[in-house]
């Protein structure tokens, strides 16, 4: 009878090795049937942006869009991240769900939203106010790296991007840091063995993938719809605790690799012009060029 | 301020009204008088309790929690804070002499009822923003009016 290996057990001890030239993976062998890991501790990480209700507008030096006095909350993506660790806990597949959000001092309050909707502790990453905007997704995914490490977490679940600026990079960026197997655009995720099964909405349709954990799984809008955190569960998260640190605490540096040139409102769209007939249409054209 | 909350998603009208429709029902108990009679059947969120545990609390202490949690969810509402807490008032307001702790009971579960509604209201509306922003494609609304 041949015996299966297994590449990961599920203790922090035999989790990880780094070789000289890589990851030396350790193979031990299946003792019982039951190898369920029931016992994943969560990351999830959020972070507070402009409310997608909000209309944005550009700010007078055209570096950037007006956020002083503007509506914050959090990113709907992180909202569906969240919601699924917690569900994920419901059904004891996760032990403990930890929420991280690195930003200015108002990010607690979006900590306090995630421990409103089930998540067990939080973790703020102070980031001063003038540096906020010029944090990238590298330097969250480094930070999420270095949290990992020492937090010893089995999966992270970030949201698909975030809606202020779009850059979808953070899960994949953090999945390399760690070397591990990536799941994004998630719409739905199972769990089987000691394996993630996840189905992924890409353009091409819906697309099924197995992920050895620990992973990264990055939420895509159909995964869940999450829930409302009511005045009763804020006041309940109140006596859940936000751990403090700064990016230095953690070896990041946060200095930016990006200079933004210019910010401005997309083109207004012109109205059309309708004609009576084709000829009229080809003249108009050929006016305007186009042919 | 600064910010304009975006109203134009299609159509919260049709939720708002029937928000505004639960909540005047709770705000007409006289009109209602002869509608709960015993031989007529409770509407099914007469029975649950969603939010709030009945047990511990009075019904006084109950009734202001239940006010504060509708607070609390009306300061996304997209016709504005202010138009909430104002038809929110007045619909506590017009019950305030009410006495028999059996049709308290059964205001606060409506009460529940409408929470779960504006909650439904507020994911509906950011679901559809969303899909709307980040899937819907030019070549999408093409093909649907050809």
């Amino acid at each position: 009878m041949k015996l299966k290996p297994e590449v990961r057990q599920d203790r922090p001890s035999t989790r990880r090795v780094q070789g000289i030239r890589g990851r030396v993976q350790l193979f031990s062998i299946k003792s019982s049937p039951f190898t369920i890991t029931m016992s994943l501790r969560v990351l999830v990480g959020v972070k507070r942006v402009i409310d997608y209700a909000v209309k944005i507008r550009v700010r007078p030096d055209k570096l950037g869009v007006v956020t002083d006095g503007v509506k914050h909350s959090m990113n709907p993506f992180d909202e569906i991240a969240i919601e699924e660790a917690v569900r994920l806990k419901e059904k004891k597949i996760a032990k403990e769900v930890v929420a991280i959000s690195c930003g200015p001092t108002q990010a607690q309050e979006t900590i306090r939203t995630a421990l409103a909707m089930g998540a067990d502790r939080g973790i703020h990453v102070e980031i001063p106010a003038k540096e906020v905007e010029k944090l990238e997704p590298l330097h969250v995914a480094k930070i999420m790296a270095k949290l990992v490490e020492q937090e010893k977490a089995d999966l992270v679940v970030l949201g698909k991007q975030a809606i202020d600026d779009d850059s979808n990079a953070t899960a994949q960026m953090t999945a390399a840091l760690l070397d591990w197997p990536q799941a994004t655009f998630a719409s739905k995720i199972e769990k089987t063995d000691g394996e993630l099964q996840v189905t992924r909405e890409v353009d091409g349709g819906l697309e099924i993938i197995k992920v050895k954990l620990p992973a990264v799984v990055s939420a895509d809008l159909r995964l869940n719809e999450p829930r409302y955190a009511t005045l009763p569960n804020i006041m309940k998260a109140k006596k859940k605790k936000i751990a403090k640190m700064k990016a230095a605490d953690l070896g990041v540096d946060t200095s930016p690799h990006f200079e933004v040139l210019d910010v401005a409102d997309p083109p207004v769209r012109e109205a059309g012009i309708k004609v009576e007939d084709v000829d009229t249409l080809v003249t108009k054209l050929k006016d305007a060029g186009r042919i | 301020m600064t910010q304009v909350a975006d109203t134009r998603q299609a159509p919260p009208g049709m939720m708002l009204a029937s928000l505004w429709g639960g909540i005047a029902l709770i705000s007409s108990p006289k009109e209602d008088k002869e509608s709960f009679s015993s031989s007529q059947s409770l509407p099914y969120w007469s029975t649950g309790s969603f939010h709030q545990s009945t047990t511990t609390m009075s019904q006084k202490s109950q009734v202001i929690q239940l006010y504060k949690n509708l607070l609390y969810l009306g300061r996304e509402y997209p016709m504005g804070y202010e138009y909430f807490r104002e038809k929110l008032k007045n619909a506590f307001l017009k019950n305030r002499n009410e006495t028999d702790p059996r049709r308290i009971t059964e205001m606060i579960a409506r009460g529940e009822y409408v929470i779960k509604e504006i909650e439904a209201l507020y994911m509906l509306r950011k679901y559809r923003t969303l899909k709307r922003r980040y899937y819907d494609t030019e070549d999408a609304n093409k093909q649907a009016t050809n």
